[in-house]
């Protein structure tokens, strides 16, 4: 053992020393059927660490290449992937390689990063992951990120918190089961440790990746039900002016109780953003405006985000990226409705809430490729969230926190077949509330992983990870995360794969710290320093196959396994509400605890059909869950059993016709005590989800117009339901989207 | 196989889809239960007035019965005038009382025995709402919903904690 880690650490060492000289290949990637040059296709060199994207001319250079025989493989979304075998790389530039890729309309995304840290392709992945691309997010006029996550398969979103494959319930606001990155580091707030969707730039972003699962043997903390990696777009090579608007017109509710306003509401987003490079360096800047008057009273919000990257290539194998992106907002803040029959206005406590924040980060990323078999990469973000509310009517709650987040990742290839990532992470919070109070915390990480690609077939993976957290005064606390999985190609079409999985989430200072008096839901909420982290293990099976050129199947099974689920229990006591009083009184009173073990098992089939002469896609996914309480021998709370996602997508010249529908079956249990004290009115009101939305858009380019119009019709059918209980979703919706660029 | 996949999905759509939720009937909120008196009654002149009442507030106290009663986080049923009482010597009565959606952490019978009427040394608490034996239980009253099948004993001879 000591002798391999010795040979492993010289190997490094001697490519650090390496000078990154070698060969080149250069190429150019075309449209198999136009001819057309393709621009952003993803060139990698199989079994080594290196790659470049195509340029406006479809061109890509790959220099520092052994010179040996290669394989490289060619993918863009929209095309099927092209391997091109026993490719010579030479010392001095020989002539193009040719490729082409062949046009599909179904939604292939081949190289994904999150799954292992690194650049491979989809199908090597051991575990499921699903793909959200900026061309799906602009299609259906995604103002937030969370719109986005609703038409993912076995993904749910009850209000603002997601739910992949069951693995989250409703916590009201604080926590979150499932780990958001941005750009592969953490993105959670540092007060209640939640997702929060608008801070995420979603008109700068170039895809998602959503793993299902858990992560944290990679990725850390809340990772227990999956991840989600939201990548912002890189800079173009050609300087680009773009612009965006859409405006969007909420249509009648079915019952003339819920029509509280007289004129229209609208919901309307501007965005402008320019691209440019000078020499080595280039930059990407957007500033957006959005302005939804919202179906419901107080729900109304106001917000500015402003997103900038800039990039240096440094030289050929180093490159800087520097990345600014601010939202400020303000928002009402509807948490529930009066009851069924004012299922349009709040509860009366709440009417008059507002709650204005400002967030935004700063990250800064160093990449270097050593060589052929080696990269690093340094990265740190400073994430700040304020915000205040005044939702209680009496007092106003304030919040501020600072997290400071690193992470140095090596990435090397011990052999063309034998990929080897590490490295280290730190996190540091500072929050001062008047709601969780003041506190510090600090964290450490690292982390290891080790990929073996067997006879061009298996891929094995095994790794860990080991975080320390401490927060505040309380004991530190140390958790182990293993995990291991392989693929395996039985066929060139199909692939099996299997893996298990920890995760695990620290309680948030929210959770540990919260103490309110005068909350809008008439709680009282006592702090509960004594929480310990939850745990998850998650065990996947599953296979990929193409049937045919028209038919793809994807099916999984899994099981996961929860413990010391954290989750609010509400009970009426006596209590003193402030040292002064002299009385206990009887109130409604919350506390978070590690009350609930549960195990959720489930499957999953996804189906992309292509049809008339492939110019018509079809996904399908479907999910069934069996969701248990092991502590009270019941079903989870707030999980559907079964959900369906369909879309088809028209694609013709420049013409798009699309549809999604998705259903989801109605929620079988909610929290009973929840609704009983704080009071929500008809909080038990709830049916099955069944959503349709429709839209067509055309490329204006054949006009000579650099300008693409679409519209959009969501919830086509005007169902009426909610996903978090006393909250009405949107009615049908007439939007019109108009974007280009110069 | 596409067309048995477009077919299931069609069905599926048409057949479960029905507009959703729908409105529920409007309910007035309110208390509703039965009142029985298991003990002798007292001579009616001791007896000049008798309410239910549904307090917000708990403890309640001679500092906050008035305001209380004032600023309705005190129901008082059938009315609050010295002209309304609940049923003198009816020994099982039931009430429908409506009251405001909040949280009632103190529901019983209050009877007045003195002349004195805003002196609360002119009232006694003589049955509660239990949660045990002496301790009060709490309801909480939703929007469009009564809250029925509360059952308030009354006995004029052994009274429960008084709370002033």
């Amino acid at each position: 053992m000591k002798r391999s880690i010795t040979i492993v650490v010289c190997q490094l060492l001697f490519c650090f020393a390496a000078n990154a000289q070698g060969g080149i290949v250069q190429g150019v990637v075309r449209d198999e059927e136009s001819g057309t040059p393709l621009e952003g296709a993803n060139v990698i060199v199989r079994g080594t660490l290196l790659g470049a994207a195509t340029d406006r001319n479809g061109q890509f250079t790959i220099r520092g290449l052994p010179q040996r025989s290669l394989t490289i493989v060619v993918s863009m979304v929209g095309f099927r992937p092209a391997v091109v075998e026993n490719v010579q790389a030479t010392e001095s530039p020989q002539p193009m390689l040719q490729i082409t890729l062949r046009p599909t309309p179904i939604p292939m995304e081949q190289i994904v990063v999150t799954a292992s840290r690194r650049e491979q392709d989809l199908r090597e992945v051991p575990a499921s992951l699903a793909v959200i691309t900026a061309r799906s997010i602009s299609d259906r006029n995604i103002t937030t990120m969370d719109e986005a996550m609703r038409y993912v398969p076995g993904v749910t979103v009850l209000q603002d918190q997601v739910n992949i494959r069951g693995s989250s319930g409703y916590s009201r606001g604080v926590g979150s089961r499932v780990l958001l990155l941005l750009d592969g580091l953490p993105f959670l707030t540092g007060d209640t440790g939640e997702i929060n969707w608008e801070a995420i730039p979603v008109r700068d972003v170039e895809r998602v990746e959503v793993i299902k699962g858990a992560g944290s043997a990679l990725y850390g903390s809340s990772a227990l039900g999956g991840v989600i990696n939201v990548l912002t777009r890189t800079v173009p090579e050609q300087a680009e002016f773009r612009f965006r608007l859409s405006s969007g017109l909420y249509d009648r509710m079915r019952f003339d109780e819920w029509n509280w306003y007289s004129k229209e509401r609208f919901r309307s987003e501007a965005t402008l953003g320019f691209a440019g490079t000078v020499g080595p360096a280039g930059i990407v800047a957007g500033i957006g405006r959005s302005v939804d008057e919202s179906y419901r009273d107080n729900d109304a919000y106001h917000r500015w985000t402003v997103f900038a990257k800039g990039q240096i290539d440094v030289s050929e194998t180093r490159q800087v990226s520097v990345v600014l992106n601010v939202l400020n907002r303000t928002h009402g803040n509807f948490i529930w409705w009066k009851s069924l029959r004012e299922a349009t206005k709040p509860a009366e406590i709440q009417r008059n809430g507002r709650v204005r924040s400002t967030r935004g980060n700063v990250s800064v990323a160093f990449r270097e490729t050593v060589s052929e078999r080696l990269f690093y990469v340094v990265k740190g973000m400073y994430f700040g969230n304020f915000w205040k509310d005044d939702s209680a009517g009496y007092e106003m709650n304030v919040s501020t926190s600072h997290r400071i987040q690193t992470d140095v990742q090596f990435t090397y290839a011990v052999a063309g077949n034998n990929f080897l990532t590490f490295g280290v992470a730190a996190n540091a919070d500072d929050v001062e509330s008047n709601l969780f109070g003041t506190h510090g915390g600090y964290g450490l990480a690292a982390y290891v992983q080790d990929e073996w690609r067997f006879a061009e077939k298996a891929n094995l993976t095994g790794g860990a990870r080991l975080d320390v957290q401490k927060v505040s005064m309380l004991a530190a606390a140390a958790k182990l995360s293993p995990k291991a999985g392989v693929s395996y190609s039985i066929s060139p079409s199909t692939t099996v794969r299997a893996s298990l999985g920890a995760g695990f989430r620290y309680p948030s200072i929210g959770e540990l710290f919260v103490s309110s008096s005068t909350n809008v839901s008439q709680l009282v909420i006592l702090p509960n320093p004594n929480l310990k982290p939850e745990t998850s293990l998650t065990g996947e099976i599953g296979g990929f196959t193409r049937i045919s050129d028209n038919l793809e199947i994807d099916v999984a099974g899994f099981w996961n396994e929860f413990d010391n689920l954290i989750e609010p229990s509400v009970t009426i006591r006596p209590v003193r509400l402030s040292p002064s009083d002299t009385a206990d009184v009887n109130r409604a009173v919350a506390e978070f605890g590690n009350i609930t073990r549960a195990r959720i098992v489930g499957a999953e089939l996804g189906l992309r059909i292509t049809w008339v002469e492939r110019l018509v896609a079809t996904d399908i996914g479907y999910t069934v869950l069996w969701p248990e309480d092991l502590s009270q021998n019941a079903i989870l709370k707030f999980r559907s059993r079964h959900t369906l996602h369909a879309s088809t997508n028209l694609t013709w010249g420049p013409y798009r016709i699309s549809g999604d529908y998705r259903f989801i079956s109605r929620v079988e249990r909610v929290d009973d005590q929840l609704i009983a004290l704080a009071p929500i009115v008809h909080g038990h009101a709830r049916v099955p989800i069944h959503v349709l939305d429709l839209r067509a858009s055309a490329a204006l380019a054949s006009l000579g117009l650099p300008l693409r119009i679409g519209v959009n019709v969501t919830n086509v059918l005007n169902y009426h339901y909610v996903e978090l209980i006393g909250n009405l979703a949107p009615p049908r919706m007439y939007s019109l989207v108009l974007e280009g660029s110069l | 196989m596409k067309s048995l996949l477009l077919s299931v999905l069609l069905i599926v759509l048409l057949t479960s889809c029905d507009g959703g939720l729908t409105l529920p009937p409007l309910i007035e909120p309110a208390l509703e239960g039965t009142i029985t008196v298991q003990s002798p009654w007292p001579p009616q002149d001791s007896v000049k007035n008798l309410w239910l009442f549904a307090s917000q507030i708990f403890p309640v106290d001679s500092a906050n019965i008035f305001s209380g009663i004032f600023s309705g986080s005190i129901i008082i049923y059938p009315g609050l005038s010295l002209d309304s009482t609940l049923a003198y010597n009816v020994n099982v009565q039931t009430f429908h009382a409506k009251v405001p959606p909040a949280t009632y952490y103190y529901i019983g019978i209050l009877a007045r025995h003195g002349d004195q009427f805003l002196e609360t040394s002119s009232y006694r608490v003589v049955g509660i709402l239990e949660e045990g034996p002496g301790q009060p239980r709490t309801v909480i009253v939703r929007n469009d919903e009564v809250v029925s099948g509360l059952q308030i004993t009354v006995d004029f001879y052994n009274l429960p904690p008084q709370p002033f």
